[in-house]
């Protein structure tokens, strides 16, 4: 007598194995169907000298059909059939939306001020597009506004509204294009906002310092057609060189020769770099010529002068220029000598 | 002949039969069955139409465990199940009297297996 209430393994087999084959149908009419499956075929193995049972798909047939109940389609008509019933996926997505909607009423004014906000989505996809077109298509970083991106950016906003109003769009793979295309924008929204938010920072920053830096943003102070002056030596009527000469301009503003005169030292040429002097009271002595140097390994890693850094004089273009007419010495009229001018 | 395409269209009718006086589970309405002379029913094409029958609400259905192996589903016949083995009782014997006078009549004779379909003509219901 058997003590088990399993049944025996060969059924277990055969009535999963049944089970299998009626799985297209829905989980409750499986249940149905093979409800007590495994006590009949128990007592039908037990009823006869049969030691087998058949064929489990065969047997699965006959009991759908049986009962009633469609044959199982083939694999390729299955697969068919579920890429067929994949058709209905957005359907059936948009009626689960509209069930949730209708459950929860917030749903339909976020709803309302989303579609509200559809044209500026409109607007936005226009110029994101335009910006990309006129990017890949003009050289450089530059995006010159001219007359054709101007024509390009509103040609495609004309087309970004009329497809957005569901007009212009003859065929279905459009609609798909255009999908995807706002896939990915939405998905490349959160870098666009970045480079814009660069991108106008940029601008402020630039228009902020457009007034004490002039239009050349790239102007380290004192120019000679056009090349940065690193330092000025200044020689008196005799050809004496000065020291500590102060400048001004036609405004009585400091002859800066940096544009920024709180930056510590200036590029010097070979001998190392230009400090200012030291001796004026309340702001850099960038105007008091000729600064001082100091030696390259004075300057720090983080771009400061060492407080213990020792100032050594520029060396002179010439040790004494030519006198002016009626300045000569009672010795013969010196000949300049020239060093060897620093490179700048 | 084929018994078991004859049997396909009244095993609904023989099935209710079966268990019109007794609860039976699936198994044991074969073998009902099978003791009645249906030799060649099908396990699965008897425990389909009982399914079938309860859909239709021609049964009741009920689980009994059991001690010593899986359990047994149950099946009886009720009221509306009750009327549909009259009706098709009576079908059948209205049937089977046809069927019987008509092979009586022509034993004597070779039955014709294809008889032409009458012509139809043009416009004709």
């Amino acid at each position: 007598m058997p003590t088990s209430t399993l049944a025996s393994p060969a059924v277990a087999e055969f009535a999963s194995a049944v089970r299998a084959a009626l799985s297209d149908l829905a989980p409750e009419e499986i249940d149905e169907l093979t409800d007590g499956l495994e006590a009949d075929l128990t007592d039908r193995l037990s009823d006869t000298d049969a030691s087998e049972l058949g064929d489990p798909r065969a047997y699965a047939e006959e009991l759908r059909t049986a009962a009633g109940l469609p044959r199982r389609p083939a694999a390729r008509a299955r697969f068919a059939a579920e890429v067929a019933e994949l058709r209905h996926a957005p359907k059936i997505i948009a009626a689960a939306f509209r069930e949730f909607g209708a459950a929860h009423p917030w749903v339909g004014r976020v709803g309302d001020f989303l579609i509200a906000l559809r044209p500026a989505w409109w607007v936005f996809r226009a110029a994101v597009v335009t910006a990309l077109i006129i990017n890949v298509t003009s050289p450089g970083w530059s995006t010159p506004i001219n007359g054709l991106n101007i024509m390009i950016g509103l040609a495609v906003l004309v087309v970004s509204v009329q497809f957005g109003r569901g007009k212009w769009l003859p065929f279905a793979w459009m609609r798909a294009v255009l999908l995807a295309v706002n896939v990915i924008l939405v998905l490349s929204t959160p870098f666009i906002a970045q480079g814009a938010t660069v991108a106008v920072n940029h601008g402020w920053y630039a228009a902020a310092h457009a007034d004490d830096s002039g239009p050349d943003l790239s102007s380290t102070g004192l120019l000679k057609n056009g090349n940065p002056v690193s330092n000025i030596f200044a020689y008196d009527a005799e050809g004496n060189p000065l020291r500590d000469v102060q400048l001004y301009d036609q405004d009585g503003k400091p002859l800066d020769l940096m544009s920024d005169a709180t930056v510590p030292y200036g590029y010097g040429g070979a001998s190392g770099y230009t400090v200012p002097n030291d001796a004026v009271i309340g702001r850099p002595g960038w105007n008091v010529f000729p600064l001082d140097h100091v030696k390259p390994n004075q300057v720090t890693g983080v771009g400061t002068v060492k407080p213990t850094a020792h100032r050594i004089p520029a060396e002179l273009p010439f040790a004494t220029a030519k006198p002016l007419a009626g300045s000569e010495g009672p010795s013969a009229a010196p000949t300049p000598t020239p060093t060897p001018a620093p490179t700048p | 002949m084929d018994t078991t395409q004859l049997l396909k269209g009244v095993l609904d009718v023989a099935v209710l039969a079966a268990i019109q006086d007794e609860d039976g589970y699936g198994y044991d309405v074969v073998r009902r069955l099978r003791a009645a002379g249906l030799d060649e029913v099908g396990d699965a094409s008897v425990y389909g139409t009982l399914r079938r029958l309860y859909s239709a609400g021609a049964l009741t259905s009920y689980v009994v465990p059991s001690d010593d192996g899986p359990h047994r589903k149950y099946y009886g016949i009720n009221a509306q199940g009750q009327a549909m083995l009259r009706d098709q009782r009576e079908s059948w014997s209205a049937f089977a009297t046809t069927m019987s006078g008509l092979l009586a009549a022509k034993s004597t004779s070779k039955p014709t297996r294809n008889i032409p379909a009458p012509v139809r003509t043009i416009g004709e219901k």
